[in-house]
């Protein structure tokens, strides 16, 4: 594997929920190397998001992180750090929601040259010219005419770019990206996934991708992890997943959706639903609704074992399921 | 002899500025066409799609037909009688919606059994005292636990909201169903037994289903025939099985592109769909997608092609899509 | 299949729209509620047995006695005319709070219901409810009420009157605007394609989901209502004496405050006590429907 840029360790979140505390994010590992793109999948509640969210430390109010993070700055090896070390430089973030994102009583010009007049010290004219040189990159049409305008009169395609461009400002090593994709028409989409993968491959960056959506981090990630109940239940390299999915949760997301040139099989669909933070089932929380699942699943620690060089999965009957598989 | 449900020239407008201001200007009223002009017909227990991107008025065309927004012109008919703006609740009755978004679509104040309740007591489907029987029944169609009957919606899971919200639709007994983005706000895992539950109820109960829907292969899943619509147009109407093997539209072949698909290696961005599509204000010249097409030629800046083809249902909005083949209007 | 009773919460806890229709939900009010609850029901008992309780006649005059010190005898010592004034402020919570609660609650059930109408039916219906709301809030309020207690002379009747006619106009804009939230919502929009008619759609789908906002104000005005009447008494406009009122009170200790203080803080207090309490259930209210 290429040099390490992230390495986050036994990640647990928890939240005051009414009442109670929930653990929404509970025993999370992942490692990311330099240059990699990591796809994060999950339904919702999975705590996908919140996993993203506390890489860059923009958890809501009260949630409580443990576990370590560590990031490489420079070129050494991953330490720990604070949100305030890669605000601005190291780690930038996308969000599914343009409009909500980006602040409508700035001009999307003024928007993109604030990180480089902030943390590059750039003058007005000098950050405004990055601006228009950053829209140009991320393929936003007459950069110079669009840099004056508000975000509400640019289309949701346009705003998605528009964020892209602040998320590049700085200069990151990682970009988050929070389903960046999902509020956008299939058409648009292509072009914001295509445009990722430019930026990604040009600039050297790494990607951390979250989305429900299996077939989009297909596109573009090198890596997968499936996220079910707080857990990551199967990590493995995207074309072996997809082949061979090690997890009967991968395997039901993947039968799940309908598919575009088969004819119609019937759909296996998961029974049941996502479960609740303030109610996880005990042992494997997924076998409630697994087709697999045995007596003693239910009693079963939570440990994600590698399966293969670089495949792991938390499926204590892999073997069977293999069988009875695909 | 005339089709079950019939669209003919159906138009819907909405006035987006200030009339006034335009008529100082000396300039028409502002409107907005959702809807220009189309022309379609199902027959009984037909499943229909509909596609397309946001904007594309796909969902005003579902308003219209149940009768939620007022029609600018052309006509509407169900079983030969035509349907008008003001319907009676009998003929309201008759077509029925599934909304998309579950936190919204069920009140948050009533009881499940409540809701179905007022529908089957104010449409007097059953007499009075088989309502309760009757609400049990409707929630075993929709295969969710009668005892839900007395919760609120706030109570329930997204696919559940969701099967309610198709129970609702089920009381008055429609003969169509509108089901408008029906799955697209549930987690993967819990649209497949709604899309399932779906097919099933139309071979049961023989619906005229119309599925609306942007995206194309769960439209694929649950109709036997799709349209395709691009900003406020029919581009290509097709038996499904047809349409995927064979798009002639070029709008359709972009949208298929576009899609990511598992176990198909695509580099992402390379449909050929470039841009995006303008303002239905602005409207350009000749084909409305001319502008984004990747095979637009002179006669498209000139001519708006119809939506035609062989036979009534292969029909396609393209100068090009019927080379090679004779075309009927 | 089995249906566990929560829906997945998606990552970040969310925001129900609850209903205090909704079994258990009183039992999710905060505590402050309770808190609140209990000082206005005080209020109200202290009302209702006044008669039982109050030591003196409220109006009986003893001039041999006037601006008499606390003690034994009188609580709180007499006033200017040599009235008992704890006797005096327990009968004028029979003055104030009937005049505070109908001069909220009137208004707010104007308001509310035409506020549902404007926002539901819209098109001229709308506009003319909203700009006659427009006019009477552009009205100086003060010179309303000296009109109308001219009108009609001076009581109890002529205040409620007065509030009604100045305060339904803020129910009205906020109902308005809930009724302009919820009207597209696809439950209403599922109710019209279901053939209900346009009343049965305002009355069952629309308004028990507005009046919400209606509640947690309520509360509120009603502090506002019974300061307004202190106020207006204090003026000279509200209820004319002898009759106790806790306002009228404090303007008639306010030339004492020097040598008898408590004449004029105690009613004070009293009013303080009473919008302490509402308010609580005000704000308790809104934290509890909104969790």
């Amino acid at each position: 594997m290429t040099k390490r840029l992230l390495e986050v360790e036994d990640l647990r979140i928890t939240l005051q929920a009414g009442s109670g505390t929930i653990t929404p994010v509970d025993g999370v590992n992942l490692a990311l190397g330099r240059g990699e793109a990591l796809g994060i999948a999950g339904e919702s509640g999975s705590g996908k998001s919140l996993t993203l969210k506390s890489i860059i430390g923009l958890l809501p109010q009260g949630a409580q992180v443990e576990g370590n993070l560590r990031f490489a700055l420079g070129d050494e090896s991953p330490i720990p750090y604070t949100s305030t070390d890669v605000h601005g430089r190291g780690i930038s973030i996308i969000f599914q929601e343009p409009m909500t994102a980006l602040n409508p009583t700035m001009r999307v010009g003024d928007l993109i040259a604030e990180g480089p007049r902030i943390h590059e010290g750039l003058s007005k004219t000098a950050a405004r010219e990055r601006a228009v040189e950053l829209m140009r990159q991320v393929g936003i049409p007459a950069p110079e005419r669009r840099a004056k305008m508000w975000p509400h009169q640019l289309s949701g395609g346009l705003r998605q770019r528009v964020m892209i461009a602040t998320a590049l400002s700085t200069r990151p090593k990682l970009l988050l990206c929070d389903e960046p994709t999902t509020a956008l028409d299939v058409s648009i989409q292509d072009q914001i996934l295509g445009l990722l993968q430019e930026i990604r491959i040009n600039l050297g960056m790494s990607i951390i991708f979250v989305s429900h959506d299996l077939a989009v981090l297909g596109e573009l990630c090198d890596r997968l992890a499936i996220m079910y109940a707080g857990q990551i239940v199967e990590t493995g390299p995207t074309d072996d997943v997809f082949t061979k999915p090690n997890h009967p949760y991968t395997e039901a997301l993947m039968t799940s959706v309908p598919s575009f040139d088969a004819t119609s099989v019937k759909l296996a669909g998961i029974e049941g639903h996502p479960p609740d933070p303030r109610s996880f089932p005990p042992g494997c929380r997924f076998s409630p609704r697994c087709r697999y699942a045995r007596e003693d699943c239910t009693e079963a620690d939570f440990e994600l074992v590698a399966t293969d060089a670089d495949r792991s999965s938390a499926c204590i009957h892999t073997e069977v399921f293999a069988e009875g598989g695909r | 002899m005339s089709a079950f449900l019939e669209v003919r020239d159906l138009t819907v407008t909405f006035r987006v500025g200030s009339a006034l201001k335009a008529r100082l200007r000396g300039e028409p009223p502002p409107d907005l066409t959702a809807v220009d002009g189309i022309s379609f017909t199902a027959e009984r227990g037909e499943s229909i799609g509909i596609v397309g991107e946001s904007g594309c008025g796909k969902s005003t065309l579902a308003k219209a037909i149940t009768g939620l927004v007022p029609v600018a012109s052309g006509s509407l008919h169900l079983d030969g009688n035509p349907l008008t703006a003001r319907r009676d609740p009998a003929t309201m009755r008759r077509i029925q919606m599934v909304f998309q978004d579950p936190s919204s679509s069920l009140n948050p104040s009533l009881t499940i059994e409540r809701m179905l309740s007022e529908l089957l007591n104010v449409h007097r489907i059953v007499p009075r005292d088989a309502i309760a029987d009757r609400c049990g029944e409707l929630m075993e169609l929709v295969e969710l636990p009668r005892s839900l009957l007395k919760s609120r919606p706030g109570r329930l899971s997204g696919g559940q909201r969701q099967r309610v919200g198709i129970a609702r639709a089920l009381a008055l007994e429609p003969e169509v169903l509108i089901a408008d983005e029906a799955v697209a706000a549930l987690d993967v895992s819990v649209q497949a037994p709604v899309l399932n539950l779906l097919n099933s109820l139309r071979e049961d109960l023989g619906l005229t289903l119309m599925f609306i829907s942007h995206d194309l292969a769960v439209v694929r899943y649950v109709s036997d025939r799709v349209i395709v619509m691009y900003l406020g147009r029919a581009v290509e109407d097709r038996s499904t099985a047809e349409l995927f093997d064979d798009p002639r539209h070029p709008y359709t072949r972009a949208l298929m592109a576009a899609a990511p698909k598992f176990g198909v290696k695509k580099a992402p961005g390379e449909s050929a769909l470039k841009g995006e599509p303008p303002s239905a204000l602005k409207l350009p010249s000749g084909c409305r997608f001319r502008p984004r097409c990747p095979i637009a030629e002179e006669i498209c800046e000139q001519t708006e092609p119809d939506l035609a083809g062989p036979s009534p249902i292969q029909r396609a909005a393209c100068h090009f899509a019927w080379d090679g083949h004779e075309v009927r209007s | 299949m089995t249906t566990p009773a929560f829906e997945a919460v998606p990552d970040v806890p969310q925001i129900v729209e609850a209903s205090l229709a909704e079994p258990g939900a009183w039992r999710r009010m905060p505590k402050k509620v309770w808190v609140g609850l209990v000082i206005v029901a005080l209020y109200v008992l202290v009302a209702l047995l006044a008669p039982v309780i109050a030591p003196y006649d409220p109006l009986a005059i003893d001039t041999a006695n006037r601006l008499a010190s606390p003690d034994s005898a009188h609580l709180l010592g007499t006033d200017e005319l040599g009235r008992d004034i704890f006797s005096r402020l327990l009968y004028a919570s029979r003055v104030d709070l009937p005049i505070g609660f109908l001069g909220a609650l009137l208004p707010a059930l104007v308001g509310t219901i035409l506020g549902a109408i404007a926002g539901f039916f819209g098109r001229w219906v709308d506009t003319a409810i909203m700009r006659t709301a427009d006019v009477v809030q552009a009205f100086p309020a003060y010179i309303l009420v000296i009109v109308l207690v001219f009108a009609l002379g001076q009581g109890s009747g002529s205040i409620i009157l007065a509030f009604t006619v100045l305060a339904w106009v803020i129910y009205a804009r906020i109902i308005r605007s809930e009724v302009l939230r919820v009207r597209d919502r696809d439950y209403v929009q599922a109710a019209r394609v279901a053939g209900l008619r346009r009343l049965r759609i305002l009355r069952v789908h629309v308004f028990p989901n507005v009046i919400n906002q209606t509640l947690v104000y309520l509360p509120n005005d009603i502090v506002f209502a019974t300061l307004a009447l202190a106020a207006f008494s204090f003026l000279g406009l509200g209820i004319p004496p002898p009759t106790p009122e806790w306002g009228a009170m404090i303007a008639e200790g306010q030339p004492f405050l020097r040598t008898n203080w408590w004449f004029a803080t105690v009613p004070g207090l009293v009013i303080v006590g009473l919008g302490l309490g509402l308010s609580l259930i005000g704000e308790g209210l809104e934290e509890g429907l909104r969790a």
